[in-house]
């Protein structure tokens, strides 16, 4: 098993943490951490230590990497952690791992029904795996908006959870289109309070500046596909020609495309869309085999769709369809259109003979 | 006095042998007609020591001689007032080369435990979906994990799915009240303990759904019932 060459490459990320900088930890909590009260912290940076190597046994034990990746190492169903104290509070991330059903209904992350002592060790790993993050440095460097927003987005690790190109995670919205898909005031809306935008999202709010907020979507406002295109190209076609079906290869696109950005996963919750006639909503797609023919799709789909004005004097809705026929290569429109066509409630019918 | 409950208990005794004798069988046969879907394999993603390359996709597991459905599951409701005897009160599902066995399985009455087997040594997530689709439980069932037992949902179609390996699924059929077989590998099935009369036998399968047919049961006689599944 390859989880058990695991363990010694985990002491050593955390053995590295050791002989680095010492956090300066107030000594208030010890005598309830000796004692193995849950949230207590340990006194001294060798007790930090203590902790975070019984939390990497943890997460040797429960085959964490079997869906999650640490280092260079393991699987690609959850976020990469590495960052994740970065992005997560401590408050928010006991909620989590008591009943992560609990904070997100439907997750595929499993109760471990964790100890609270075990709890306190893994969060004790997760703090020792997070490395600072260079703000000031970045933002008063000489680069380009852009670019200080390219290295907050490597810093923070967005790449944990969404793509660009062939790199990172299937778990947010691939934005590798998102510079097409998503004006930058809106991105800077987004990202001061996502969940303001979208109360129950999933997106964390990391407590960005203004500095930050305007650069990271500067740096996402470059994002608009053609360096990665032929990594996608490669990725959506192999799955069709390697025995993924029609419908496999139209789902990628929808993916990697991001269309589920907007219309929501398996396109059944459209975003609010404030002043876009007629319901200030981006259209469903649950079901839209039986509201549109299967041409007005595939024009949609070509030319893309600029909504009209609820209010003809108010501003302009904030998303609209670009139009992705220029983009879609080879087969990716059929297989888009396959996809979409299967987004109905599924038809199990019996019929005897 | 002991005579008369004596009497009365032999009287008893002998309207609930005439009760056994009241009843019937239904044998007959779930499958496809000349056309029927050809065997699918899921990819195996990881894991491939223990899980292998692939595996068969399990929603239509079709007997290519007989052209059998095998997993479908047949029930008649017991008329009002009438109550199943209890079954085994634990639904077993094991974890066996990253799918589940069975595949398909009816919890009967008194069935109120599942209780989730990891023969498999790896990392598993027992996610369990209710009626709705919403998720009832999800629990990790790490390698050294053998075993686990919680509460069945309430309800009536129960999905069982590994979010650690995607293409695994397994299927609970929950019927407290309800005479009911499962279709074997060439699709036959036999209920038995069927009212006389023209009864509603009802059939279930996941890539399916539920349906229904009529068919005249006779005292102590076989009726046969095909469902045989057609353009």
């Amino acid at each position: 098993m390859t989880h058990h060459k695991l363990l010694p490459l985990l002491s050593l990320i955390v053995a590295a943490g050791c002989t680095g900088e010492l956090s300066q930890t107030a000594g208030a909590g010890a005598a309830d951490w000796f004692a193995g009260a849950p949230g207590a912290t340990p006194a001294s940076p060798h007790m930090e230590a203590v902790l975070a190597f019984r939390g990497s046994r943890i997460v040797v034990e429960k085959s964490c990497l079997s869906c999650h990746t640490i280092g260079d190492q393991g699987g690609t169903v959850g976020p990469i952690l590495d960052q994740l104290f970065n992005r997560r509070s401590e408050e928010w991330l006991r909620r989590w791992l008591k009943n992560p059903n609990d904070v997100k209904p439907g997750t595929k992350m499993p109760n471990f029904e964790f100890s609270p002592a075990e709890v306190d060790e893994l969060l004790g790993f997760m703090a020792r795996l997070r490395k600072d993050i260079p703000r000031d440095e970045i933002l008063a460097s000489e680069a380009t908006l852009a670019e200080k927003g390219q290295r907050l987005f490597a810093a923070y690790d967005c790449l944990a959870c969404h793509r660009i190109g062939s790199e990172g995670r299937f778990i947010g919205v691939d934005l590798t289109w998102v510079g097409l898909r998503k004006q930058e005031a809106w991105e800077q809306t987004w990202l001061h309070d996502p969940e303001a935008w979208k109360p129950g999202t999933f997106m964390p709010n990391v407590g960005l500046s203004g500095g930050e907020t305007e650069a990271l979507s500067a740096y996402l406002h470059t994002l608009q596909g053609e360096e990665n295109e032929a990594s996608r190209r490669w990725e959506t076609r192999t799955l069709f020609y390697l025995g993924g079906s029609a419908q496999a290869a139209g789902e990628m696109v929808f993916k990697r495309f991001g269309c589920w950005g907007c219309h929501g996963l398996q396109g059944k919750a459209g975003d609010k869309n404030p002043n876009a006639a007629p319901a200030e909503r981006v259209p469903d797609l649950w079901g839209v085999k039986n509201r549109l023919d299967e041409a007005a799709i595939r024009r949609t789909i070509r030319e893309g769709a600029i909504p009209g004005r609820l209010n003809p004097s108010g501003p302009a809705p904030p998303f609209s369809c670009p139009s992705w026929g220029t983009h879609l290569a080879g087969r990716e429109l059929d297989n888009l259109i396959t996809y979409i066509n299967t987004l109905a409630p599924k038809e199990r019918v019996w019929k005897f003979q | 006095m002991r005579r008369r409950q004596i009497l009365g208990l032999a009287v008893m005794l002998m309207a609930a042998t005439a009760r056994g004798q009241e009843t019937g069988v239904v044998e007959g046969f779930v499958g496809f007609g000349d056309n029927f879907p050809p065997p699918k394999k899921l990819t195996v993603t990881k894991d491939h020591v223990v899980c292998g390359r692939s595996v068969p996709d399990e929603e239509f597991v079709i007997d290519p001689a007989s052209h059998g459905l095998a997993n479908a599951v047949i029930f008649w409701a017991l008329p009002e007032g009438e109550q199943a005897p209890a079954g085994p009160p634990t639904v077993v599902l094991a974890q066996e080369g990253c799918r589940y066995e069975p595949h398909v399985q009816v919890a009967g009455a008194g069935a109120g435990t599942l209780q989730v087997l990891n023969n498999d040594g790896i990392l598993h997530n027992v996610h369990v979906y209710d009626d709705d689709g919403n998720t009832f439980f999800n629990f990790a069932q790490p390698g050294f994990k053998k075993q686990i037992d919680k509460d069945l949902p309430d309800s009536r179609i129960i999905n069982v799915q590994c979010d650690v390996h995607d293409w695994m699924s397994a299927w609970i059929i929950s019927l407290p009240n309800s005479r009911y077989a499962i279709t074997d590998a060439q699709g036959r099935f036999r209920l038995e303990g069927l009212a006389p009369g023209s009864q509603q036998v009802r059939i279930w399968h996941e890539g399916l759904g539920s349906s229904s047919k009529a068919v005249t049961v006779v005292a102590g006689q076989v009726a046969t019932l095909d469902f045989v599944i057609g353009k």
